[in-house]
């Protein structure tokens, strides 16, 4: 099967890598993306030059993307308070489901208007508000805050700068308001949009239902686990999953998406709904479970995936995993073009490449008479795919997190079916704390017992002598000479 | 190389277009948008005039429901409008207390 979206995608993200380390004017890149389409569109009928143009324009096109966002408007609130502010008044509204702790707020605020010195102006862009105090805000709240603003500090640990990941969100400013300082009026409500609105109130009752009928523990592993809340886990909890190499199973990812579509499209099934308005059905509802779960790279990625998969059988087309998941870099990249330096989104697509090319090759190495034994064909396919993604993944999280974990294969074998029934479990039990409240403590007793063996089995296996090592700073440079060594000794093994 | 239908060509061709004519549309409006100052409508922004405010916007303020805000709108019409914040207290249901939590946020002009 040929992959157009394939190469176009990458060669899109090389021209937004390359217009992030060259300073090259706008005008310039664009005027290049133009005669390559010009010329593209009078070489139709030709292949090779077609191609090449073709190609060249999806390089120039990533390059203005790339450009085009870097640049912000002139009333765009980055411009009008370009490092820190004294008391400024700022009305918005609230952009994301807001995040509680212990003592604490924060939300994003879209920004709408600004006073400043004694004049009030237009203006866009987000901001990040932290509050300490004890009110409580919803996505849609149209608020007027009388604070500081400040930009965000650069602080960083390994590959990761705190500033940087806030400019990749389009977040260039902080409000941060103490408890007895600052102002916070709420001016009205439901100003937001309606899919989103109703997508939270989903998330709350989820919720609502995992902590009332759950101990602290374990609501918080399986509100991150469903809803991907992870501001409940415990620090000793992220640090053995961190060390295991099985931290990926409390982020929401294409697994997490694929049991949740699993689960939507069996109960419309059993409802008896016909084939196509249950593929429709599951897409919709897979697009409200992205949102209600923070519509991150990953899940944003697996849905993309997901839906493509699903419609596949709308257009009577075959599916290609690598085609699909071109489709859902560029829907990511065209949007938010800073995605591509996050860690998140590098984790997410390379986990995918590394199982989609690796695993088949891992497990055609096992002779073909075992995989006719059940028990060991299962055995061989979590084997390969768990060992597909650590090898992957190696070099990055070494760079990234500094720390080289031996035990991932075997954890990640153990872990990821498991984690997977309790995932599975975990969204019956919701489901049915909401259709059925009396029937919940049942689920939930059976979900606490599930979610401690989870916590036994990760205890068990990062007390293993040798599980992990630290790492010392690696240069990027050598997990480029990984990927390349990966591919030519692939590339050879697979010609010979 | 990429084994693209002469339909297949179409389509990229005009989705790159779309894309390409979209960027520069958005870099344009980018570069060229002003700064739109906004009269400043109190001397303390964020504040509900008492006397232009309809039923939804009394209802977005913390502490004010249906019926309070009912009763808000009645007393406006019935004596022709505010002209002081205190009269607020005129109307039943807003005691001291919460005349006290309520006073900051409204003006009369």
């Amino acid at each position: 099967m040929k992959k157009p979206p394939v190469l176009i995608t990458v060669l899109f993200c090389c021209g937004i890598i390359a217009a992030n380390f060259l300073r090259i004017n706008f005008w310039a890149v664009y005027l290049a993306a133009f005669l390559c389409l010009l010329f593209s569109i009078i070489f139709i009928r030709q292949n090779t030059a077609f191609n090449i143009l073709i190609l060249c324009v999806s390089f120039f096109l990533g390059g203005v993307v790339l450009k085009n966002s870097q640049i912000l408007p002139a009333c765009h609130i980055a411009r009008l308070v370009p490092y820190r502010s004294d008391s400024v008044f700022l009305t918005g509204v609230i952009d994301n489901d807001p995040v509680y702790r212990d003592k604490n707020v924060s939300f994003i605020l879209k920004a709408e208007k600004i006073g400043i010195g004694g004049s009030w102006r237009k203006t866009c862009g987000k901001v990040l508000v932290r509050l300490f105090k004890k009110d409580t805000f919803s996505y849609g709240d149209r608020l007027f805050l009388k604070g500081k603003l400040y930009r965000p500090f650069s602080f960083s640990k390994g590959g990761f700068d705190y500033r940087n990941y806030l400019k990749h969100q389009n977040i260039y400013l902080v409000l941060s308001m103490g408890k007895d300082s600052g102002t916070v009026k709420q001016l009205n409500k439901n100003a937001g949009n309606p899919l989103i609105s109703f997508s939270f109130s989903i998330k709350h009752r989820l919720r609502e239902v995992i902590v009332k009928n759950l101990s602290p523990f374990s609501a918080g592993i399986l509100n991150a686990l469903i809803l991907g809340d992870r501001q409940d886990l415990s620090r000793y909890l992220l640090d053995i999953l961190m060390k295991l190499g099985t931290i990926h199973i409390i982020a929401i990812s294409g697994f997490n998406v694929g049991i949740v579509a699993f689960i939507i499209l069996l109960i419309l099934k059993i409802i008896k709904i016909s084939r196509k308005p249950r593929y429709i059905l599951t897409i919709l509802l897979l697009i409200i479970y992205c949102i209600l779960t923070g519509a991150s790279a990953p899940v944003v990625r697996a849905t993309v995936m997901a839906a493509v998969f699903l419609s596949a059988y709308f257009f009577k087309r075959e599916v290609d995993i690598y085609n699909s998941l071109s489709v859902a870099v560029l829907i990511i990249l065209a949007v938010n073009p800073w995605q591509i330096f996050e860690i998140s989104f590098q984790l997410s697509f390379l986990s995918v490449v590394s199982i989609a090319w690796l695993a088949p090759k891992i497990k055609s190495i096992f002779p073909e008479r075992l995989n006719k034994i059940p028990l060991m064909r299962w055995l061989i396919l979590t084997f390969s795919v768990s060992s597909a993604a650590w090898i992957g993944l190696m070099p990055l999280i070494a760079y990234y997190f500094r720390m080289f974990t031996l035990i991932a294969i075997l954890a990640n074998m153990i872990i990821v079916p498991y984690s997977a029934i309790i995932t599975a479990t975990g969204f019956s039990f919701a489901l049915v704390g909401i259709l059925i409240p009396p029937a919940a403590p049942i689920f939930a007793a059976a979900n606490e017992l599930l979610v401690l063996i989870l916590f036994k089995i990760h205890s068990f296996l990062a007390a293993i002598p040798g599980a992990y090592f630290k790492l010392p700073e690696i240069p990027f440079l050598y997990a480029w000479l990984y990927y390349g060594l990966l591919i030519s000794i692939i590339s050879r093994t697979k010609n010979s | 190389m990429l084994g693209l239908t002469r339909q297949e060509r179409q389509v990229i061709l005009f989705l790159l277009t779309i894309a390409l004519l979209g960027t520069g549309v958005i870099f344009f409006l980018n570069t060229h948008s002003r700064i739109k100052f906004i009269p400043c409508l109190d001397e303390n922004p964020g504040r509900l005039d008492l006397n232009r405010a309809d039923k939804a916007a009394l209802m977005g303020l913390r502490g004010i429901g249906e019926k309070l805000a009912q009763r808000i709108i009645e007393y406006r019409q019935s004596h022709a409008g505010f002209r002081r914040v205190d009269e607020l207290t005129c109307i039943n249901g807003i005691t001291g207390y919460r005349y006290e939590k309520l006073k900051d946020l409204f003006f009369v002009e």
